[in-house]
């Protein structure tokens, strides 16, 4: 009976089981059967329902049932980013410990929404309190990299020599507000009530929940955003328009004028034009040749990679990784394209992977190396 | 149409890399709020307690965390999870029943109630109702597969390995389950005034 196989294939389609064919076939028999098509439409539409979100609270305190289950069999819930002996968070003891408040925060609200005195008397304190610490700053030394969580569940990587700053009063009462330097990997918790915004000295980035990578280094010649997965929308600096990113591009903003006039496709600079107009360029992803990986978000995986990259460029990246200074002699040099990833070698066998590819010489004094031809 | 994929299969990959390679704890948590619920349900209908279901979950997740530099070696690791928590459901049951064969029509299957979006919804809370019900009303087996093809969103290939039934029987029990759905929606199907 085609009633039969409607439902058949209805439930396959459901189930994401159904073949093209099938899903065709389905379009056909529905069109043939019009009295079928509401019903159809109306089980479609119980199927793709989202759950009752109640589940939140009752989620979170069981979670927090599991990490005392944990800790009583000697397991303790910590992200061990700092096993690697060469991560320092300026900030360590302040992180963990505001964590800790947060899980109890959240296992409190069935306690507190009866006690409302209790909340009354903590609102007073904490709200002195904040005054006292209204910024909260976390930043990394050369050489380190780490990863917080902000109070609204969002996850930020932080590279090395970077600072990320939000204001703990407001951060997430109307808008989620944050502001960095450095570089930066964001895993941004979903919520369309309130936007979440990364101010930068060149741009602003406002996002709703989605994944990508800042790049904003004073004394760099780029600021760029790699958008990962989501959608962001970008206000540049001295540009009217914004920008609506899709996934795989990147957003490369030239920080000084004078070098890029040269470099950019997409607006022509008038050089004699008075009004300072940063210059921009959409381009996309970079690939590793060799397994495909993501150049620009490699180092959230601990790896240094670089893909045809002038020398001067991978110095660069290599002086904040290692926490070296390296000083280039010749300019020719600074020239050379390498491309490369780098885990777990240590800064001298990095020296000696590119004398490989690129002929020159080093030097090292305490923590300076200093290339030469 | 939106799709909500709360199981998706590269989300798992991705938070399971993150736990081995980082011992991420906020990506373990993130496994740990995706998958609960589906699987408390789930060891309940087969243990029909809900402390014990709770604690066989908590339990493989603490196995989850104590293997996590050897994770990378699970090739499915959402498969792996539901197969540990059946096998712990199971033992549950032999423990506390003394028997050792549990029958798919003896299964105790809870549905999550629904959210309706009022704004893009056409179906109304009331017809949401009548579906919960004739839902709750199909026999255990036509169930536990409704809910883990809907709930859990489980390929057929994954039901039928943890139920051990053929994806046969899968196809067949999730239309007649539509069919059943369909029925108590009351919309004029039948009525000549629809062409």
């Amino acid at each position: 009976m085609q009633r039969d196989r409607i439902w058949a294939l209805m439930s396959r389609k459901l189930s994401g089981e159904a073949t093209e064919a099938e899903l065709m076939e389905l379009d056909e028999l529905l069109n043939n059967h019009p009295d079928m098509e509401l019903s159809a439409q109306f089980v479609q539409e119980f199927w793709q329902l989202p759950h009752d979100t109640d589940e939140a609270e009752f989620l979170e305190a069981t979670f927090h049932l599991h990490t005392g289950i944990l800790q009583k069999k000697g397991f303790y819930l910590e992200s061990n980013h700092t096993e690697t002996g060469s991560l320092t968070l300026e900030k360590q003891e302040y992180i963990p410990k505001k964590r800790r408040l947060l899980f109890l925060a959240a296992t409190c609200i069935f306690l507190v929404s009866v006690a409302s005195v209790a909340i009354y008397l903590n609102k007073i304190s904490s709200t002195s309190l904040a005054n006292t610490i209204a910024k909260s700053e976390v930043s990394t030394k050369k050489g380190s990299r780490t990863k917080i969580q902000l109070p609204d569940g969002t996850t930020v990587w932080l590279n090395s020599s970077s600072k990320l700053t939000y204001d703990n009063k407001n951060f997430g009462n109307e808008i989620r507000e944050v502001s960095l330097t450095g570089e930066a990997y964001f895993d941004v918790v979903k919520n369309k009530a309130k936007p979440f915004i990364i101010h930068t000295a060149k741009m602003d980035i406002k996002v709703l929940g989605t994944v990508f990578n800042v790049k904003c280094y004073p004394g760099e010649k780029t600021t760029e955003t790699s958008l990962i997965h989501g959608s962001v929308e970008v206000s540049v600096d001295g540009r009217q328009d914004k920008i609506i990113m899709k996934p795989n591009e990147k957003l490369i903003i030239m920080n000084d004028k004078a070098i890029t006039a040269k470099k950019t496709t997409e607006t022509s600079s008038n050089k004699t034009s008075k009004e300072y107009k940063p210059i921009i360029e959409l381009s996309h992803l970079t690939l590793y040749p060799s397994n495909n990986e993501i150049v620009e978000t490699g180092w959230v995986q601990n790896k240094l990679v670089f893909t045809n990259e002038s020398l001067e460029d991978v110095a660069s990246k290599m002086q904040r990784w290692y926490s070296v200074t390296i000083v280039i002699k010749n300019e020719q040099l600074k020239k050379e394209l390498l491309t490369g990833i780098f885990e777990k070698e240590t800064i001298q066998q990095a020296l000696k992977a590119l004398q490989y590819t690129t002929r020159f010489n080093y030097k090292t004094t305490n923590d300076t190396i200093t290339i030469t031809k | 149409m939106p799709k909500k994929d709360n199981l998706n299969s590269n989300d798992i990959a991705d938070l399971q890399q993150r736990i081995a390679v980082y011992e991420d704890a906020i990506a373990y948590k993130k496994l740990f709020f995706l998958l609960f619920l589906p699987l408390k349900n789930f060891s309940y209908a087969i243990v029909k307690s809900k402390e014990y279901a709770e604690e066989i979950v908590s339990d493989v997740f603490v196995e989850i965390w104590a293997k996590r530099k050897k994770l990378q070696e699970i090739v499915d690791l959402k498969m792996y999870i539901y197969i540990s928590v059946r096998n712990a459901s199971l033992r549950k049951f032999q423990q506390t029943q003394k028997r050792k064969i549990l029958s798919l029509d003896e299964l105790s299957v809870e549905m999550v109630s629904v959210e309706p979006d009022a704004e893009t919804c056409l179906i109304n809370a009331e017809q949401i109702k009548k579906i919960e019900t004739a839902v709750e009303q199909l026999p255990p087996q036509c169930k536990i597969i409704f809910k883990l093809a809907k709930e859990d969103k489980l390929k057929y290939k994954e039901i039928a390995e943890l139920l051990a039934i053929s994806v046969k029987t899968i196809d067949n029990q999730l239309s007649t389950a539509l069919i059943k759905i369909a029925s108590v929606l009351n919309l004029p199907a039948n009525k000549p005034s629809a062409k």
